[in-house]
């Protein structure tokens, strides 16, 4: 018998819907969870116990009257600590907002309100999100929990440490160049990074606002599938927010992949790339096939120039956005967050334009790619979760920092602003890895419903 | 022969009020030449007719 706190959101919400859980039982499985671990791991940045069980007690009394908000009601969930929470600290994992507390809830935050989600507190992340190793240098390291003496992956590495470890049911990550996905690879779990413009940025404390994404990190397909479904719609606060109607994400799940045709990049995902990784991805794809869908490999040439764009635009709205406070609290900054900013700021403008007509040109490649093919796979990250600490890696012939391998298989398509999950597909030398799916715009349903069948062990 | 760093610490000099160490002039001079590669990889591209990413064409495409 699992315990309380390993279930799945979808069975948890199943369990707290029949009355044979309320949703006190399932917010005190989380926190002694969290009081037992996170000593360890270092998930949590601020853990609102009082208030959960507070609002846990309150949905349980409303279910008792009949009403039900919907698959999260009374669901205990973690915040990545950028997202605005009235009256509860937000750090951004930064020194210089240690003691911040916002008087306003980041839009997302007053939707998971409104569906019935249980708060459990603000989790740990890299400094500002600039980052892909969540070593923070004010807060300590977040520890993978498969291996704590590894990273977790970021920036959202607390959230991915904290849904692996059942320290809660789900977590809303951020991901500007694979903040959701990378640490969701690294630590087993799925984490889904919607279309640009499909989930309300509002409250976000930004990275670079042309690539920030907000989405789920979850423990299966299906959970990342009913947060999206609870985050989703168009915000008049975000200028980016779409106003397409929300589907249903979990309506299709287990249709399976039959007649799908699904392409796999020739170029770039491939080299540098653990062996390790290689194999589990390759042995996903072979799944795929055998389930049904027709796999070819295709070119995408745009792929060789895609990095620059994304590293001098990232490099220059973060700059722009830190600017004031670069000059104003110099010293508040981690050492590697602040040389990372100092360098946008030699970036011309006619360079960052560039990078946005390149931008373009990479992404109408994509999309007319995608014309052809209903997805595509990638592995979602070269590497397993390198050891905390570590200066570099080697893989094949190249040796570097971590960073630069981390978010080296996700970032096209915060690029592009394609919908892409990373969901587990086994491991290398007991270390999780993740396939990379990637879909049309809009197309979140279709993306999930092959990670589902990933998941089953298509 | 003139300073290499001697442009980054008078571009800095208008950003930050302290001083920036050596060894940050140093790091931030390798991490500078990458980026300046990555623009000018860029800049060989032919985009003469392409305007800049707009997400509004998102919308178009399913």
């Amino acid at each position: 018998v699992s315990a309380l706190a390993d279930l799945s959101l979808a069975q948890v919400s199943a369990e707290i819907r029949s009355g044979r859980v309320s949703p006190a039982d399932a917010a005190e499985a989380c926190l002694r969870r969290i009081e037992k671990r996170d000593g360890a791991l270092n998930s949590y940045m601020t853990v609102t116990g009082e208030a959960a069980l507070a609002e846990a007690k309150r949905l349980g009394e409303e279910l008792a009257r009949g009403c039900w908000r919907g698959p999260l009601h009374g669901v205990p969930i973690g915040l990545k600590d950028l997202y605005l929470t009235k009256g509860v600290r937000t750090t951004a994992g930064s020194a210089i907002l240690q003691d911040w507390v916002p008087d306003v809830d980041a839009a997302v935050v007053r939707y998971l309100r409104n569906a019935g989600a249980v708060f459990l507190g603000k989790q740990s992340m890299h400094e500002f999100a600039y980052g892909a190793t969540s070593e923070n240098p004010h807060y300590g390291p977040v520890r993978n929990p498969r291996d704590p003496e590894r990273i977790p992956g970021g920036s959202s590495g607390g959230s991915a440490a904290a849904v692996a470890a059942g320290l809660c049911y789900g977590a809303l990550g951020s991901d500007t160049g694979g903040s959701i996905r990378c640490p969701a690879a690294l630590c087993g779990v799925v984490g889904l990074k919607p279309t640009y413009g499909r989930v309300s940025r509002a409250g976000v404390l930004p990275l670079a606002w042309s690539l920030d994404h907000v989405g789920p990190i979850t423990r299966t397909v299906e959970d990342a599938a009913l947060m999206l479904g609870a985050i989703a719609g168009h915000d008049p606060a975000d200028g980016t927010s779409t106003k397409r109607p929300v589907p249903s994400y979990t309506r299709d799940l287990e249709r399976g992949v039959r007649g799908l045709k699904l392409g796999v990049p020739r170029e770039f995902f491939w080299s540098p790339l653990q062996e390790g990784v290689r194999v589990a991805v390759r042995a996903a794809i072979e799944g795929l096939e055998r389930a049904g869908a027709v796999v070819e490999e295709v070119s995408l040439p745009c792929l060789e120039y895609a990095q620059a764009a994304q590293s001098l635009i990232l490099a220059s709205e973060a700059s722009a956005y830190h600017a004031e406070r670069v000059r104003t609290h110099t010293e508040g900054y981690g050492a590697s967050v602040r040389i990372r900013l100092l360098q946008g700021m030699f970036i011309d403008s006619h360079d960052y334009v560039n990078a946005q007509r390149a931008r373009r040109w990479v992404c109408r490649e994509l999309l007319e790619c995608l014309r052809k093919y209903d997805a595509l796979l990638t592995p979602a990250c070269p590497i397993t979760a390198p050891r905390i600490g570590e200066a570099s890696v080697q893989v094949e012939d190249v040796t570097a920092p971590p960073q630069l391998f981390l978010v080296r298989s996700t970032f096209l398509f915060n690029l592009t602003g394609l919908p892409a999950v990373s969901v587990p597909c086994g491991e290398s030398e007991g270390l999780p890895v993740g396939l990379q799916i990637a879909g049309r715009p809009w197309d979140e349903g279709l993306v999930l419903r092959i990670a589902r069948e990933v998941e089953a062990g298509g | 022969m003139s300073d290499p760093h001697q442009r980054i610490r008078d571009r800095l000099a208008g950003l930050v009020p302290n001083p920036v160490s050596e060894a940050e002039i140093a790091d931030l001079a390798a991490r500078l030449a990458g980026q300046d590669e990555m623009a000018e990889k860029l800049r060989r591209l032919p985009l003469a007719e392409t305007e800049p990413w707009n997400p509004a064409e998102l919308e178009e495409r399913r």
